[in-house]
């Protein structure tokens, strides 16, 4: 990733510079940060909470239980279960097809160029409950059974756009001579592409490929019309939520924040020890 | 902003259809055939069984008019609640995506997982945590009530304010990381070199940091603006009887009037305007594309 | 959840994987299966029901078999009913907890209905005045007399219907009464009438329901109408009070089930609300009551109704049969805490729970049940006239 902007190797300058400006970023930046962590801690304390009905919206007391039976509700593992996997599925499918999008906008100007940037940006300003019936009503004219394929492919459909433009925001102002000094090397074009294009756009393609995992894994409204009988986790939730609010939805949220959160410091670990031997 | 390669070489003329065709022709089936019938209903007039209508198209340009004359206050109302979370969600997303890129070193993947961290919980899990937060007896609301800064109806929840608050917190991930995205590859010598050449912060923002950060803004802004205009969900639970926005308007017409017509009346137009909007957002941006 | 998988299920699945790879290329749905196994095969089961949509087939005059598919509403089941099913019938239960919300249901149901396409399942418990609209529309079976022969155990006031003559179609699974609930620690005091809700010193901290039905029967009692015979007039004038108290900004929001939270939490002092919330909601907070105001409530209904697209009614009516038997509905209403649909029940409550058969919000006494009406049938041009009506009011 450090291929040519060799950020690591810039010599580092002490500079004398106001202190306060640099901390009062850090600060602020940091406070950003807790405000996007407040429910969570909120949702991981209440999963500890022991209420004597279904619902679980005012503390009662605190209780291991609730951990010690995790899976008690198995519609809601499967559900997770799913989810989770639709949102890895789509993702996948979208981000190919929307990279692929954003670097032909951006690389070289063509006939209909316009048209299609204006196009991308449909698919984000159509209203979800007139879209999810309107392609129930399309797999139905196919004659597919709405189910576990349809909610892909209803997923996907709204996750090119998401990708496609933050992508984009990534390859703007990319240096496409390094294109043209690595064919005049004696690349190919395709072995241009996925050596020296590619790489440098990663971050981008991870960063969609985050947003839209977590689309997938939250959408509502289209998913709901396109599952036929099919119960994803939102899907789950939102109509549990009306009848009662076990505290095992807090844990297994927690449990998924607990996971990831260990991945996450296990590769920071793992690439600290790679820069330093 | 040159975003376009501007190369002597001979570059393939088939290159960039081929780059297209699979999203175009994905989106051409699952979205631009429903898009059609979408179209097709708005413009069409609706009788004979209530459940199951037959739908006769009969370019009824007064379902447009209709939809626009009554519901004039949910539009305006949803343009400037998503106007106002944007504009939120631009301000704490960029010191968060600034520190991210340029000070957070080896923590930096950590961080970002973080902020995405709390986004794989689902939407209304969040939103219950929320109103425990801010609930009307908690200390949040008791404290900025002692210092005067709770709005009219003297809570937060079911207010504009909390249904600004949840579109700006569920939709900020969709600024921090275009954000982040476009700053991180600014090479931060020429951060170093404009600091020396306007010998301040500001200025230094102004004239170099922040024209670099403009596509990773542009595109976080309408990542969070276009979907906030239509949500409906933040005002079904942290709305009150005041703040209905056309998302809601839209689900109703839909889901208990049944009036396909009227529904799909104001989804297209909803659709054109916000089109109409980003037009002359970009435009004012002087942005030469469209995103 | 079944626990084995119907050979035509099987050779779907095979049919579908291999489609499946095609559409995403071979190492992506390898990576797929990888992560969830089993879970990816379920998801694949539960895409393969067909699109023949033949009606049931199975009445080859044994008893009931094969697979049942029922979509309930969540947590609408007492834990080791299902199982305790299966054991005694020998049918597999596919129980699906997705339905969530009437009018969303119908919504996506509809296309595949009217062309007699397979929903998904093959019992569905949707509330009375949806189930009535589905049986009008001709997407129903009929429930055989001989399949439930348990149906004498109804409770009297359900054995008939205004809306489904001779409880043909429908067979109630339980009820509740709307009514209010209000949280006596914010209020201060006692709760009886509708015009407690107008109340000035509960300004913002009063939900009213967005459902027609459930919103506006009890206004209309308390203004002298009814819902047993509603017309245009005396929806207007419910819609029109409605509107007033909302424009004085009375009322804090129009809810769905989700006006529980804000009772809990204090947000809301009085809310409409249904009596098996309560109930649960009480066990964490005592200071929260229920009433039937004064000039009256009503009951609501979920039925259970099998779809003329279902592949097994025989064992659909052996389920219906197994709910109706006293001592298995007890362990139901033990559970979810609402109004039992079977008479009598109060023995074999005792028996499981005391508190429940004592408590009347689950076992209601005479005179509570007396102010509780129910609705008319309404003709579908009336259902869209006075949704398009209140609609206007609640935001659409």
């Amino acid at each position: 990733m450090t291929a040519l902007s060799e950020r690591s190797t810039a010599p580092k300058k002490v500079r004398a510079r106001p202190k306060w400006g640099d901390y009062s970023l850090r600060i602020v930046a940091g406070l950003v940060l807790l405000y996007l962590f407040l429910p969570i801690f909120v949702i991981v304390l209440f999963s500890f909470n022991d209420p004597a009905g279904k619902f679980n919206y005012t503390w009662q007391g605190f209780t291991l239980d609730n951990w010690a039976d995790p899976f008690k509700y198995p519609a809601l593992t499967e559900a997770l279960k799913l989810s989770i996997n639709i949102a890895f599925v789509s993702t996948l499918i979208a981000l190919v097809l929307g990279t692929l999008l954003a670097i032909a906008l951006v690389r070289q100007r063509f006939r209909g160029y316009r048209a299609v940037d204006t196009f991308m940006i449909l698919p984000l300003t159509a209203p979800e409950v007139v879209m999810g019936a309107s392609l129930l009503t399309l797999f139905l004219d196919f004659g597919w059974a709405a189910g576990y394929t349809t909610i892909l492919i209803a997923h996907v459909a709204f996750e090119v756009s998401f990708i496609a433009m933050t992508v984009r925001a990534r390859v703007r102002g990319f240096d496409w001579t390094l294109e043209d000094a690595s064919m005049d090397l004696g690349a190919s074009p395709t072995r241009t592409f996925f050596k020296v294009t590619l790489p440098l756009i990663v971050p981008g393609i991870v960063a969609a490929g985050m947003l839209s995992f977590a689309l997938s894994l939250d959408d509502f409204i289209v998913t709901y019309f396109v599952s036929g009988s099919t119960v994803t986790y939102p899907l789950y939730v939102n109509a549990a939520v009306k009848a009662a609010v076990p505290p095992q939805i807090n844990v297994l949220a927690t449990a998924i924040l607990v996971v990831s959160l260990l991945l996450l410091a296990a590769g920071t670990l793992y690439r600290r020890k790679k820069v330093v031997i | 902003m040159a975003g376009v390669a501007t190369s002597g070489r001979q570059r393939s003329k088939i290159a960039p259809y081929l780059m297209i065709l699979p999203a175009l022709a994905y989106l051409a089936v699952f979205f631009v055939v429903p898009f059609f019938s979408l179209a097709r209903t708005s413009l069409s007039s609706s009788g004979g069984s209530v459940y199951l209508p037959t739908l006769t198209f009969d370019w009824n340009f007064a379902n447009f008019a209709d939809a626009f004359t009554l519901y004039k206050d949910p539009i305006l109302r949803s343009f400037g609640y998503a106007g106002v979370a944007t504009v939120l969600c631009m301000l704490l997303a960029f010191p968060l995506a600034y520190v991210i890129a340029f000070k957070a070193g080896r923590f930096k993947n950590l961080i970002l997982g973080l902020v995405i961290l709390p986004f794989f919980v689902t939407f209304l899990i969040r939103t219950i945590a929320w109103k425990t937060i801010l609930a009307d007896e908690g200390w949040v609301v008791s404290a900025l009530g002692s210092v005067g800064l709770l709005p009219d109806e003297g809570r937060l929840l079911s207010t504009s304010w909390a249904v600004i608050g949840g579109l700006t917190y569920n939709w900020i991930i969709f600024m921090i990381l275009p954000l982040y995205v476009s700053l991180e590859k600014i090479d931060p010598r020429l951060l170093e070199a404009s600091r020396d050449l306007y010998s301040g912060g500001t200025r230094s923002f102004r004239k170099v940091i922040f024209p670099l950060a403009l596509p990773g803004l542009l595109a976080g802004s309408l990542l969070v603006f276009i979907p906030a205009v239509g949500d409906f969900i933040n005002a079904d639970y942290l709305g009150s009887t005041q703040t209905t926005m056309i998302g809601n308007v839209i689900q109703k017409q839909f889901l208990v009037v049944k009036d396909y017509p009227a529904a799909a009346a104001l989804s297209l137009g909803l659709m054109g305007l916000i089109l109409a909007g980003v037009l002359m957002y970009t435009r004012a941006l002087g942005t030469e594309d469209l995103v | 959840m079944s626990n084995e998988i119907d050979p035509r299920l099987l050779s779907r699945l095979a049919a579908n994987r291999t489609s499946r790879r095609r559409f995403l290329g071979g190492s992506a749905a390898a990576g797929a299966a990888a992560i969830l196994g089993s879970s990816f095969l379920a998801a694949c089961g539960s895409d393969s029901s067909s699109s023949s949509g033949s009606s049931s087939t199975q009445d080859s005059g044994g008893p009931a078999s094969g697979t049942l598919r029922v979509s309930n509403w969540p947590l609408y089941m007492a834990d080791g009913f299902i199982a305790a099913f299966q054991t005694a019938s020998g049918i597999t239960v596919d129980y699906k907890e997705d339905y969530n919300d009437n009018e969303q249901w119908f919504a996506k149901v509809k296309e595949p209905l009217s062309r007699k396409q397979d929903i998904g399942a093959d019992l569905v418990v949707p509330t009375e005045f949806m189930a009535a609209r589905v049986k009008g529309l001709g997407w129903l079976n009929e429930i055989s007399e001989a399949g439930v022969p348990n149906r004498k155990n109804l409770r009297q006031d359900l054995l008939d219907s205004k809306v489904d003559e001779g409880r043909k179609y429908t067979a109630p699974y339980m009820t509740g009464m709307v009514g209010l609930a209000y949280n006596r620690a914010a209020t201060g005091r006692d709760i009886t009438t509708i015009d407690d809700l107008w109340d000035p010193a509960f300004k913002g901290r009063v939900s009213l329901f967005s459902d027609v039905q459930d919103g506006l029967g009890m206004i209309m009692l308390s203004q002298g109408n009814s819902p047993e015979n509603p017309t245009t007039e005396s929806i207007t004038k419910a819609v029109d009070l409605v509107r007033e108290q909302k424009d004085k900004g009375q009322i804090r929001r129009f809810t769905g089930n989700d006006y529980a939270d804000d009772l809990a939490a204090g947000n809301i002092a009085v809310a409409q609300a249904y009596s098996g919330d309560v109930v649960q909601l009480q066990a964490d907070n005592p200071d929260l009551q229920f009433i039937v105001p004064e000039s009256g409530g009503d009951w609501f209904i979920d039925t259970m109704v099998i779809p003329y697209t279902t592949q097994n009614q025989k064992a659909a009516e052996a389920w219906i049969d197994y709910v109706y038997d006293r001592a298995n509905y007890a362990k139901l209403v033990a559970f979810t805490q609402y109004v039992p649909a079977l008479s009598d029940m109060t023995d074999e409550l005792a028996k499981i729970d005391p508190a429940s058969a004592e408590n009347p919000l689950i076992n209601p006494p005479a005179e509570m049940q007396a102010k509780l009406k129910s609705w008319a049938a309404l003709t579908d041009e009336q259902t869209l006239e006075f949704n398009t009506l209140y609609a206007a009011v609640t935001g659409g």
